[in-house]
């Protein structure tokens, strides 16, 4: 065996180490519930709650944005976070919120929305209409 | 049910010849595809197959190329008949951002690909003439998958490629359609707004210009071995491969550069499914290039060459259809959608990998291996653990990234299985740049090292031990030179832990020991200055990418506002509130918004930075212009594009990230106007109204003058009244001009005018309407006969009838069949003789009645109707309305303690040592074109 191949074969084992530890990183979308009994960061997926209260004022505090979030199982949260209130909030159709449930409120460091795009399924622009 | 409707001004025929182009071009492909195979097989004809196949694709490509040419003039001309260019054009855009409209979806960037390939393709049979046959018919079965992207084939339920020429009625269904002249009625979608931007220009047509290089290599030496020539495209596959490596580097970095200058995430990479996927097809490329390297040097790993020019095109398939099946939604901030190809992109994979596999053992056994062992302290050994790395590298990169994929799969299991797996599915990581950096930090601390050190190897080293004497000297001063500067830039980018500091020293070395390589025995040398430049380039960048990433510190944090709610470390706060005019300490800044202006669909906001040091001095200033982007119809802010101050040293990046909701949405504003608790008070003017903190005198009403927002317009009746703000206590006033308009005699549109430093806002009461269209029971009319061009009193004006016109102009008039319609011109003068106004009422018969039309105007606050015409005498008479006397009150209406609306909340980023990224990564492309240009040389030499 040529040293080359000895050292493809330890690139090849590495490999094999690092993915395994790299899956380590990849979680399960967790519930609230999951979130509860966790002390550490979780991924939540689920849908925002339109018929609770969405707060920004950025006049009162720019760094601090509040809405409700129903997972999974249909638990709903109020989820706080310290940035502004993302472009097409109340559009989005998935939420998807990384950080930690402390006692009644998850705490969310990072945020992705999936919205549908604006430019997509919209019915069909009338001149009438777009002319007043 | 509309089938047999026939549409007015729909042009079909541009859209059938280019649906037919687009069949073409596939038919013609295949051809081509076919004969080239046939030419390298057909010892008799063999020149005759390969000008079929040659000439068959010059007819795909002028296929290709007119069905280019079709589109985009429909989209120039806006024919929004067809569903391409209603969604990505519409009237207002820009002639600039065509093209991006061109590319912005599948079918577009599919054709942009397409006509890259062609480009390419063409080029090659023209300098690469030699390995025409053995190349082409690869390059033609590409072409076959690519065209069928757009073919728009239906056959049963298989539906094979979608059109650009498919008709809007056809993809949509809409009532309107039921309207033979539908078109008239609609307007186009428009291009996204995000992507009304210079980039989006550059950025896609440079990546798919790398994307096509990319398969130049693998075609070369897949069919060279396909063909027998097992050894000889080392040269050619080369060339091919340093100008993929070269563009498709260069378009990744604008993906970057676009990411860092135009979207407000703050970093010019993030580890994205998006930018994942287009790097690691270059990874590959470069390691391919360096064991290319090796195979014409020392006749070795040719099937390794082969095989990474194979994966490197094999994974911008990949990539291709990471992006646009829709899989990467929930990882992705690019919002990809699905486009209903999944299986032909699938399709198209196997293809290739079918056929690269087969080439691989079906003729790779007769390719020449080396059997003995190639020594430690060769070149060839080095640069074979470098590609491992690399590879090890890209290894990593899809796996993370493929997870949406890994997910699918469990998902197709559980359903053949009839369980439901999802139970299996996993998420991205949570921080997703972190888990990158984790595992990238080593590669490239491996890579610095190795190619630090493999620069000095050379080739089947035998004798290492003398060679050390003569490199050994540089090594160990790369070595020693390497540390101090490492120890400096640690301290500088501050990072903490083993692997930081292995990576600054890896870094540096890299840099040093190419520098000390170049000019090796005091020797500058060419011939080395492509892959110097390329190595160095990369030392610089990882600098770059450790200070910029290591130091990046939010200067937005305001030190004098305390929280309470700090949940997490990571979350300190990253936005600032500006109040406009009112300068606001953040960090070692002071800001101040001090001015906002509307560029088309921007509101340019002007920031002033000033720069204090450590003792307070001021030591720099400059201003930053962040903007907030309309949505094409200007109902709502769609999105925000950063400011950048650039600096040598570091860059200072700014983006809004929140307005105040009614600047952000304009349904937003009209809630809270109809909420605005406003009082309304009938005075005279000269009046006071005592407020709570102010006081507000009207002081007159105007006709000239209007609230700033208003644009007047020809047919208007505008007031406003000037009303003075003035706050005692703080020895501040405002002159608010609230502003009603009636628009075409027709509706009526308030302008309220808001002093946000008072916070008073003033609207005119909905009695104004009597002041700009009074009702004729509150006028008192006179009877005045006039006679054209006379002038007659009448206290306190002078009214001339100017002139008659037969062309009526008044808003309220709608002309009818048999009409006979004629419209005053009488002008109001004052006692001087000055134009006070112009009244143009207007004398109708219709229908052998006569039938008039009452004209006002505000400012002389005079009526008049036009009611009588005598032919025999010419006299006109006149009713002239005019107001009654007494004291006039009016209602004024004062909001208090309204909520300010003039401010910005903003984000900025302090980037120390991005240059650095930029000129390394740069210097890192620019070596692989010195590498062409000087092997070009030396070939011609």
């Amino acid at each position: 065996m040529k040293k080359i191949h000895i050292a493809g074969i330890g690139i090849l084992l590495v490999a094999i180490a690092l993915i395994f530890s790299a899956s380590q990183d990849f979680s399960t979308y967790a519930s609230f519930q999951d979130a509860a009994a966790s002390q550490g960061q979780v991924k939540i997926v689920g849908e925002l709650a339109k018929d609770k209260e969405i707060f920004y004022d950025p006049a009162v505090d720019p760094n601090y944005f509040t809405f409700h979030v129903i997972d999974k199982d249909g638990v709903t949260r109020k989820v706080v976070m310290n940035r502004a209130k993302p472009q097409d909030f109340e559009m989005s159709e998935q939420i998807v919120v990384t950080g930690k449930l402390k006692g009644e409120e998850f705490y969310a460091s990072d945020i992705l929305l999936k919205c549908p795009s604006k430019y997509k399924d919209e019915e069909i622009y009338l001149r009438a209409e777009t002319e007043e | 049910m509309t089938e047999n409707l026939e549409y007015v001004g729909e042009l079909l025929w541009p859209g059938e010849v280019g649906h037919y182009l687009l069949i073409t071009a596939f038919v013609a492909a295949l051809l081509s595809a076919i004969a080239y195979a046939i030419s390298n097989t057909d010892q008799e004809d063999s020149e005759g197959w390969k000008k079929l196949g040659r000439y068959s694709f010059y007819i795909h490509g002028i296929s290709i190329i007119g069905a280019i040419v079709i589109l985009f003039t429909l989209m120039l001309n806006h024919h929004y008949e067809y569903n391409y260019v209603w969604s990505h054009v519409s009237d207002d855009l820009p002639f600039k951002y065509m093209f991006s409209a061109f590319w912005e979806d599948q079918e577009g960037s599919f054709l942009l690909w397409t006509f890259w390939q062609i480009v390419i393709s063409v080029i090659f049979i023209k300098v690469s003439s030699s390995w025409e046959s053995s190349t082409m018919w690869i390059l033609a079965l590409i072409q076959v998958f690519l065209s069928a992207m757009v073919l728009g084939l239906v056959i049963g339920d298989l539906q094979i490629g979608s059109s650009p020429f498919n008709l809007l009625r056809e993809e949509n269904s809409s009532e309107i359609f039921q309207n033979a002249n539908y078109l008239e009625l609609i307007e186009g979608r428009g291009l996204n707004p995000l992507l009304q931007n210079y980039w989006m220009v550059i950025h896609p047509p440079t990546l798919f210009l790398g994307f096509a290089l990319c398969s130049i290599p693998f075609a070369v030496a897949g069919g060279a071995i396909a063909t027998g020539k097992y050894t000889q495209w080392v040269n050619a596959s080369l060339k091919w491969g340093l100008w993929a490596a070269g563009f498709l580097g260069v378009g990744i970095l604008m993906g970057g550069a676009w990411a860092y200058e135009a979207l407000s995430f703050g970093g010019y990479w993030a580890w994205d499914p998006v930018e994942n996927s287009s790097l690691v097809p270059w990874l590959l490329m470069v390691a391919a290039i360096h064991t290319n390297l090796v195979a014409k040097s020392v006749r070795r790993s040719y099937k390794f060459t082969y095989v990474l020019y194979g994966l490197s095109f094999i994974m911008v398939l990949y990539s291709t259809f990471l992006t646009r099946s829709g899989l990467t939604a929930e990882s992705s901030a690019h919002a990809f959608t699905s486009s209903g190809m999944e299986g032909q992109l699938i399709s198209f994979i196997l293809f290739f990998v079918g056929l690269g596999t087969w080439i691989y053992f079906a003729r790779g056994k007769n390719i020449p291996s080396n059997h003995d062992e190639e020594p430690f302290w060769s070149r060839e050994f080095w640069i074979y653990l470098g590609s491992f790395v690399l590879i090890l590298s890209t290894v990593l990169i899809t796996f993370t990234t493929s997870i949406p994929v890994f997910n699918k799969i469990i998902d197709m299991v559980g359903s053949v299985i009839g369980q439901d797996l999802s139970s299996w599915h996993r998420t991205t990581p949570l921080d997703p740049i972190a888990h990158y950096n984790r595992y990238q930090l080593w590669i490239a601390v491996l890579i610095g090292l190795l190619a630090g050190t493999a620069q000095f190897l050379r080739y089947r080293e035998k004798n290492y031990k003398s060679r050390f004497k003569i490199i050994g000297r540089d090594l160990l001063l790369s070595l020693v030179i390497s540390i101090p500067i490492a120890y400096i830039g640690l301290r500088w980018v501050g990072g903490q832990g083993a692997g930081y500091v292995l990576l600054i020293f890896a870094s540096t070395y890299i840099f040093i020991s190419n520098i000390l390589y170049l000019i090796n025995g005091f020797q500058l040398n060419a011939k080395k200055l492509g892959s110097v430049t390329a190595h160095a380039g990369f030392g610089l960048m990882i600098w770059g990418v450790m200070a910029s990433g290591l130091q990046k510190t939010y200067i937005s944090t305001n030190p004098f506002v305390m929280r309470e709610l700090v949940a997490d470390e990571t979350m300190a706060n990253q936005n600032i509130l500006l109040y406009k005019g009112v300068p606001m300490r953040m960090s070692n800044y002071e800001a101040l918004y001090y001015k906002d202006t509307l560029v088309r669909n921007e509101r340019v906001y002007s920031i002033q930075f000033t720069e204090f040091d450590m003792e307070g001095n001021r030591i720099d200033s400059f201003e930053l212009h962040p903007t907030s982007v309309y949505a094409n119809d200007f109902s709502e802010v769609v999105s925000f594009n950063p400011s950048t101050d650039r600096r040598f040293g570091k860059d200072i990046f700014t983006s809004i990230s929140a307005l105040p909701p009614e600047v952000m949405s304009v349904t937003e504003a009209q809630k809270r106007e109809d909420e605005m608790p406003y009082e309304e008070y009938m005075i005279p003017v000269g009046d006071t109204i005592y407020l709570r903190h102010q006081i507000a005198i009207l002081k007159g009403l105007n006709y000239n003058s209007f609230q700033p927002d208003y644009v007047p317009d020809s047919d208007d009746l505008a007031i406003s009244a000037d009303v003075l703000v003035i706050d005692l206590e703080n020895n501040f006033t405002y002159l608010a001009k609230p502003t009603m308009v009636i628009k075409d005699h027709r509706f009526v549109v308030h302008y309220p005018d808001k002093s946000n430093e008072t916070r008073v806002k003033v609207r005119l009461g909905e009695g104004f309407v009597n002041y700009l269209y009074p009702k004729d029971e509150d006028l008192e009319y006179h009877k005045v006969v006039m006679q054209k061009g006379q002038t007659v009193p009448f206290d306190p004006f002078m009214i001339t009838l100017a002139r008659l016109e037969k062309d009526v102009t008044h808003p309220e008039y709608e002309a009818e069949e048999g009409d006979i319609a004629v419209q005053a011109h009488l002008e109001i003068r004052n006692k001087s003789g000055i134009l006070i106004d112009t009244i143009k009422p207007v004398f109708i018969i219709r229908e052998n009645q006569p039938n008039f039309i009452r004209d006002y105007m505000p400012r002389s606050g005079i009526a008049a109707n036009f009611v009588k015409i005598d032919p025999a005498t010419g006299n006109m008479e006149f009713l002239i309305g005019e107001r009654p006397a007494g004291e006039k009150r009016y209602p004024i209406r004062v909001a208090e303690d309204v909520p300010r609306s003039d401010f910005i909340v903003l984000e900025a980023i302090v980037f120390p040592g991005i240059n650095l990224f930029w000129i390394g990564s740069s210097l890192m492309m620019v070596g692989f074109f010195i590498s062409l240009y000087l092997r070009r040389r030396k070939k011609l030499a």
